[in-house]
């Protein structure tokens, strides 16, 4: 099979529009074209949610995964699934609830793949009660041309698998997981808004409700007005079935690449105004009851035109996990911060977390903190100087969630940043697996 | 009932197994790789009530081995259908092709689909069934490129002609689709002179919905229906410039 005719370039923008290049472009769709031996510089790409360039760089050829998107066993007494590493969170769902099981760990969107979901270590709803990713992954079949299949879990090749969870890819290509699910309580959520008036009453009431399914607090970012209130989301399942079916909706998949004004419509003034609104509106209409699906992603109806607002020049996320006994003193920090920078900060949100820290693995216990903002130059400033905040609590910053961070901050941040970059080098010596992000981070 | 679906690893042919299985019919699929085809095998029965054979077979060479598939098909009962969605072209197909090529793309586009079906002829006349092939646009007027390929597809195009004739008093249907550009690895990267490649899955729900009519052939993306005319009857000294 000549493999290069099934090549193209391809025009790939990450998520939050801050890099968009052109590069060479292979869809594999069997195993033959999977198994490629060539060590050609390559990354592995899902479905292309990620915020930051971590699956495509120049001169890389991104391997895109979805045709490997197939549940190959499943065992009924012990609820490990294994799939291929393609598979979306939505076609797992749609499975699983006609099973009454499902996977805890759900970040936003329902079109990011299995594989993507291990290289990042995404979150869910409460990490706290749930953990990250990895802690559903009982293993993952790993290739890379130097070894081919390998499978790796916590007992065996106990070194690869912690560095691919959470690894960018860069471990090699992840064919397919074996991952355990859970029983499904029942098909509908209560979900209860808790008013918070600053980000000291979100955080007393989420540790009261640490152990709610679904747990985290929005909160207005713009500081002309309201700066800081916001609501605590508490959800737990229903005691009984109050839907008639549970299923996954079509949903119109989110892209960076729709055709965007020249400017934001997201400012101090428009998030102020939107956002009160929103709060408003959300404690009036008091506990709501939703279905599963809606409940795991609540964005969903939003998040095209949320994004959209951002116009042709983007944004800016940031996430930052700060250990549980500084979490008060680092939010007063931040605050102060933002008084006297002023960023364009639409939202902020927070989570608590439970989990280990390993490599680059965006985990362990504490408050996660996410900033949204507008793609500005005072953003830029703001979160340079975020980022010495950040270093001097020992917090670590999201990899995947912010497209400007530099070497020094993540080295700093990431105790095992060097350990990391030693087992790249054990199993991929001549660093076949690259992207923007990798570059970026001197991987 | 069950199905026989020739080239299921990919493409239109697994399009075609993931809709045909998802209405709960049992299939038979066969593929060069069979890796390609268990895969999909445990996923359309970990999904699907229903019970999938795959069968490793290569259609690029002849003699074929009928030996595994003859087993199945006997052992699965009444089979109502069979799709050959199956194909291979080349960039550099053109008439200085050397003979293994020629062969090799005679064989996998016609030489070997006519045998396949002409086996199971009998065995489909017992039934309501349906044969269902498909062709190719770029047989609409053969040019240097994909010249073999085209001539195999045009041949193709008749002989699905003749069997219609020749089970038009049988309760077996036969359809023929040309195709123009699909979304499968077929046409990524390929120049597509401005068309679309439509989605396969669509194509799929179009062929099961309409599985038992009798309409002989047809075009699909429907816009190539003028575009077949118009290329056609283009004048020679104008087609003979066409460089794709």
């Amino acid at each position: 099979m000549d493999l290069k005719r099934y090549f193209k370039e391809t025009s790939f923008t990450s998520f939050d529009r801050s890099v968009s290049l052109i590069t060479l472009h292979q869809r594999p769709d069997r195993f033959r074209m999977l198994e490629d031996k060539q060590k050609i510089p390559q990354i592995a790409r899902g479905g292309g949610f990620s915020f930051v360039p971590a699956s495509f760089s120049k001169n890389i050829l991104v391997k895109e995964m979805l045709s490997f998107n197939r549940i190959l066993e499943f065992n009924e007494s012990s609820k490990i699934v294994v799939v291929e590493a393609g598979i979306t969170l939505g076609k797992i769902l749609e499975w699983s609830f006609k099973k009454h099981l499902f996977l805890p760990v759900q970040p936003g969107w329902p079109g990011i793949t299995v594989g993507g979901c291990i290289a990042a270590n995404v979150h869910g709803k409460n990490p706290h009660k749930d953990g990250t990713f990895v802690d559903h992954v009982e293993w993952i079949e790993l290739f890379h041309p130097t070894f081919g299949m390998k499978i790796i879990s916590r007992s065996n090749e106990t070194k690869i698998f912690e560095a691919t969870c959470g690894g960018l890819g860069l471990t090699g290509i992840i064919t397919k997981v074996a991952l355990r699910l859970k029983d499904l309580p029942s098909n509908s959520l209560i979900i209860v808004p808790k008013k918070a008036e600053t980000f000291d009453d979100a955080l007393r009431i989420m540790k009261d409700n640490a152990d709610q399914d679904i747990l985290y607090s929005w909160h207005i970012g713009s500081t002309l007005l309201n700066f800081g209130k916001g609501i605590v989301r508490v959800g737990s399942f229903s005691n009984k079935n109050n839907f008639d079916e549970l299923n996954v909706p079509k949903i119109k998949n989110l892209s960076s690449d729709n055709k965007l004004l020249p400017f934001s419509l997201w400012n101090n003034f428009s998030s102020t105004i939107i956002n009160t609104i929103n709060r408003k509106i959300e404690l009036i209409k008091g506990n709501i009851e939703k279905n599963l699906f809606s409940g795991l992603f609540p964005f969903i109806d939003k998040a095209n035109v949320f994004y959209t607002l951002y116009g042709s020049k983007g944004f800016n996320e940031c996430q930052t996990l700060i250990s549980e006994n500084q979490s008060g003193e680092f939010l007063r920090d931040l605050t102060k911060l933002i008084h006297s920078e002023k960023p364009p900060l639409t939202l902020l949100f927070m989570k608590l977390f439970k989990g280990e820290r390993k490599y680059l693995r965006f985990s362990g216990n504490g408050l996660s903190i996410t900033l949204n903002l507008k793609n500005s130059s005072i953003t830029l400033r703001f979160l340079e100087k975020l980022d010495d905040l950040v270093i001097s609590y020992n917090a670590i910053p999201y990899i995947i969630k912010d497209s400007r961070l530099s070497k020094r901050v993540v080295e700093q941040c990431y105790p095992e940043y060097y350990d990391f970059k030693e087992i790249l080098k054990q199993i991929d010596p001549y660093r076949i697996y690259k992207s923007e992000v990798s570059k970026r981070l001197d991987l | 009932m069950t199905y026989v679906i020739v080239g299921a690893s990919a493409g239109l042919g697994r399009a075609l197994a993931e809709k045909f299985a998802s209405q709960n019919n049992d299939l038979i699929i066969i593929s060069s790789d069979l890796r390609d085809l268990d895969a999909l095998k445990n996923d359309l029965q970990n999904r699907f009530e229903v019970k999938i054979h795959p069968i490793q077979m290569s259609f690029r060479e002849y003699p074929m081995d009928f030996h595994n598939l003859d087993k199945v098909i006997h052992e699965v009962g009444p089979i109502l259908g069979m799709m050959l969605p199956i194909g291979l072209s080349d960039p550099s197909d053109n008439p200085s092709n050397n003979e293994n090529k020629t062969i090799e793309l005679f064989n996998i586009n016609l030489i070997c689909v006519c045998i396949f079906i002409n086996r199971y002829l009998e065995l489909l006349k017992k039934n309501k069934s349906t044969i269902i092939g498909f062709g190719s646009i770029a047989a609409i007027r053969g040019r240097t490129r994909n010249s073999t390929y085209a001539a195999a597809k045009r041949g193709l195009e008749s002989y699905f002609e003749s069997l219609r004739h020749f089970m038009s008093n049988d309760p077996v249907t036969v359809q023929f689709y040309m195709l123009g550009y699909l979304n499968t690895n077929l046409t990524f990267g390929e120049k597509t002179i401005g068309f679309k490649p439509v989605d396969v899955n669509i194509l799929a729900t179009k062929i099961y919905n309409n599985r038992f009519q009798d309409f002989g052939k047809t075009i699909y993306p429907i816009y190539w229906k003028p575009i077949k005319i118009l290329l056609q009857f283009l004048p020679w000294s104008l087609f003979k410039k066409i460089k794709f």
